[in-house]
């Protein structure tokens, strides 16, 4: 869909050289922190914005240099951008009316979109006198209508509270069943993220850092900055022991790591839920090392506890109902993990933000 | 209770205003209609009693002619004013903010010479031997005996030069605050750039264009600076009349009956308009 892509604002390189090729019917997630060029990549693609470089097709259409309108592909804005002084089936049939279809179908079309957002009796009201939720189905719908082949969403649950995004997210994920179209996300919430997307691609600083489906990016992450941007992370460095199966860590000691480390310098990525608490030294166990309970949060689902080995503090995350849930701050307690459980960061690039 | 306060806060808030419009506006045009039914005496004042007299002379061919002309250069004026009006609120409102002030204060730059001033400088342009009209006849656009000056459509012109900014700015205060996603949103939907502008961003402004509507007509419609200079004898409106009957005849009932007769010409449509406005507003809550 995109290739070779390079855009700048001024001195700004807002994308540098991205490629990128999104699936027909699956719902494609563009996450990154803000500034990192994922809703320059959607405005392009949009036609808002023409790349300096590079070309952008649509089912092997070209249409880098087609203006928004002549494009088979419709937005959800972050602010819907429902027209003010129409009604919403006015802004529902805007579309249709535009292209000039006949007018029994536009009538038809436009209840039966109504139907579909289940809107009908909001149909008159004007968007100023609906919810954040009713808004952003009216935004669906409006863009829905012109069968687009793709549907690109900026941002589109930012305006709403956590409640009404969870369920505005099954609610997109079923329309997206129903109406099989290409979706394409644009936020910088994981969650909405991980729980929507067949895949994402995370990006920053105008590159694509890895593309893959979100349990790859989770559980493989490319590098040190993916691996803390999605989810929350230990992450080890130490210099390369031996044969590479195992590193060592200044001031912690040897660790094991779960692949042969091909470089000298090695970064290990282990994740809270995967390191274990224990009172006694464990039997067996790959890393185990000694601490003293720093921290902890309460979650309800979990707690997370922060563990301080000397050189560096190790987050290790509990399931409610474990037993060691009484362990409080000021604790002596082991904190190990099993090898295979890490994971070796394939380079050590990435600054973590 | 608490509400209650609120009211009484309220109306001593606008107390001031009110007096104001009381004493600067009620009145004085109380007064003028009253004027109008008084008789006239030979110094310039009224006499004791009451007449219709006035209203008797209006019935002359001539008035009818001129209040049709005045309405028509009204309503030409503010027409000529809100084509050019609207696209230009529409540049500047999507300038980038600095320049924006920049341009801003090219249109406002003219407020600093006085507008009789103005005016005198286009009778200057204008004149036979004026710069305007040697370049007019050295491009073969006007003919060397043609006058360009003390005719009706000389007075439209330099209306809409007169009027132009104060068309320009309601619609620029209103387009500033326009969302310009909705453009956006509108092109996405497969709207051109030109229906984009006139189904999202001319509804978007109404409000704007409504109150240059006002900011112009009213004034055109009372206009007697530029007509008296730049006009002729052809092309008279009611504000003139109204100076002549109050300077040169002196007769101020005839001159008070003439004022009357704008006002009313005036004042129902505007309320109409605002009336609308209003029900729009609380339509949308």
């Amino acid at each position: 869909m995109f290739s070779e892509i390079d855009k700048s604002f001024g001195d700004l390189a807002a994308l540098t050289n991205v490629s990128l090729a999104v699936k027909e019917g699956e719902i494609f997630s563009l996450l990154g922190p803000s500034g990192c060029g994922k809703t320059t990549l959607l405005r392009l693609a949009a036609g808002f914005l023409f790349p300096d470089r590079g070309r952008i097709t649509l089912g092997g259409r070209d249409i880098t240099s087609d203006p928004p309108e002549k494009r088979a592909l419709n937005t959800i804005f972050q602010n819907y951008a429902l027209f003010p002084h129409m009604s919403v089936r006015q802004n529902i049939s805007f579309g249709p009316r535009t292209a000039g279809w006949p007018a029994d179908r536009i009538r038809r079309e436009t209840e039966r979109l109504l139907a579909l957002v289940q809107l009908e009796t909001a149909a008159d009201k004007k968007p100023q006198q609906l919810s954040g939720g009713q808004k952003q189905r009216v935004a669906l719908a409006r863009a829905l209508i012109l069968e687009p082949k793709v549907l690109l969403l900026d941002e589109p649950f930012a305006a709403l509270d956590l409640k009404l995004r969870q369920r505005m997210l099954t609610e997109l994920e079923r329309l997206q069943r129903e109406v099989g179209i290409t979706f394409v996300f644009v936020t910088h919430d994981q969650f909405e993220a991980m729980s929507i997307s067949d895949r994402i691609a995370v990006m920053r600083g105008g590159r694509i850092e890895q593309l893959g489906t979100p349990k790859a990016i989770y559980e493989t992450p490319a590098n040190r900055f993916v691996c803390s941007f999605i989810g929350d992370s230990n992450l080890l460095t130490g210099s390369r022991r031996g044969d590479g199966r195992a590193m060592d860590v200044a001031g912690l000691g040897v660790v094991v790591l779960p692949t042969q480390a091909t470089r000298d310098e090695a970064v290990l990525a282990v994740r809270p839920e995967q390191v274990q608490l224990s009172l006694a030294a464990p039997v067996d166990g790959d890393n185990v090392f000694r601490g003293c309970i720093l921290d902890r949060v309460y979650l309800g689902s979990h707690t997370r506890y922060t563990v301080d080995l000397g050189v560096l503090h190790l987050q290790a995350q509990l399931p409610a109902g474990s037993s060691l849930t009484a362990l409080a701050v000021g604790d002596q307690a082991f904190v190990h993990w099993r090898a295979q459980d890490g994971t070796l960061l394939p380079d050590g690039d990435g600054g973590v933000p | 209770m608490k509400r209650r306060g609120n009211d009484v806060t309220t109306w001593l808030l606008g107390l001031p205003g009110l007096l104001w419009l009381l004493a600067l506006f009620v009145v004085p045009t109380l007064l003028v209609v009253l004027i109008a039914f008084k008789p006239s005496d030979l110094y310039g004042g009224t006499q004791a009693g009451w007449t219709v007299a006035a209203w008797g002379k209006l019935w002359s061919p001539g008035f009818g002619r001129i209040l049709l002309r005045t309405l028509g250069l009204a309503l030409l004026t503010t027409l000529l004013c809100l084509v050019p009006s609207v696209p230009c609120a529409y540049f500047l409102a999507r300038q980038p903010p600095q320049r924006r002030n920049l341009w801003l204060l090219l249109v406002i730059l003219p407020f600093w010479t006085s507008l009789l001033v103005r005016v005198l400088a286009w009778k200057v342009l204008l004149h036979p031997e004026g710069f305007f009209k040697k370049v007019l006849v050295w491009l073969y656009l006007v003919d060397a005996n043609a006058v360009l000056l003390y005719n009706t459509p000389t007075v439209l012109l330099v209306q809409v030069y007169a009027f132009l900014p104060f068309a320009l700015l309601p619609i620029y205060a209103a387009a500033e605050k326009v969302d310009f996603t909705l453009m956006e949103a509108a092109r996405d939907l497969g709207a051109g750039p030109a229906a984009a502008f006139f189904r999202i961003f001319v509804p978007a402004v109404a409000g704007g264009i409504w109150g240059a509507v006002a900011m112009v007509f009213i004034p055109a419609l009372g206009s007697y600076v530029i007509p008296d200079l730049v006009g002729g004898p052809s092309s008279e409106l009611i504000g003139n009349k109204i100076a002549q009957r109050t300077f040169t005849d002196r007769n101020l009932p005839l001159a008070a009956a003439l004022a009357t007769c704008l006002m009313l010409a005036v004042l129902p449509p505007m309320l109409l308009a605002l009336g609308r406005r209003r029900g729009n507003r609380e339509g949308l809550y």
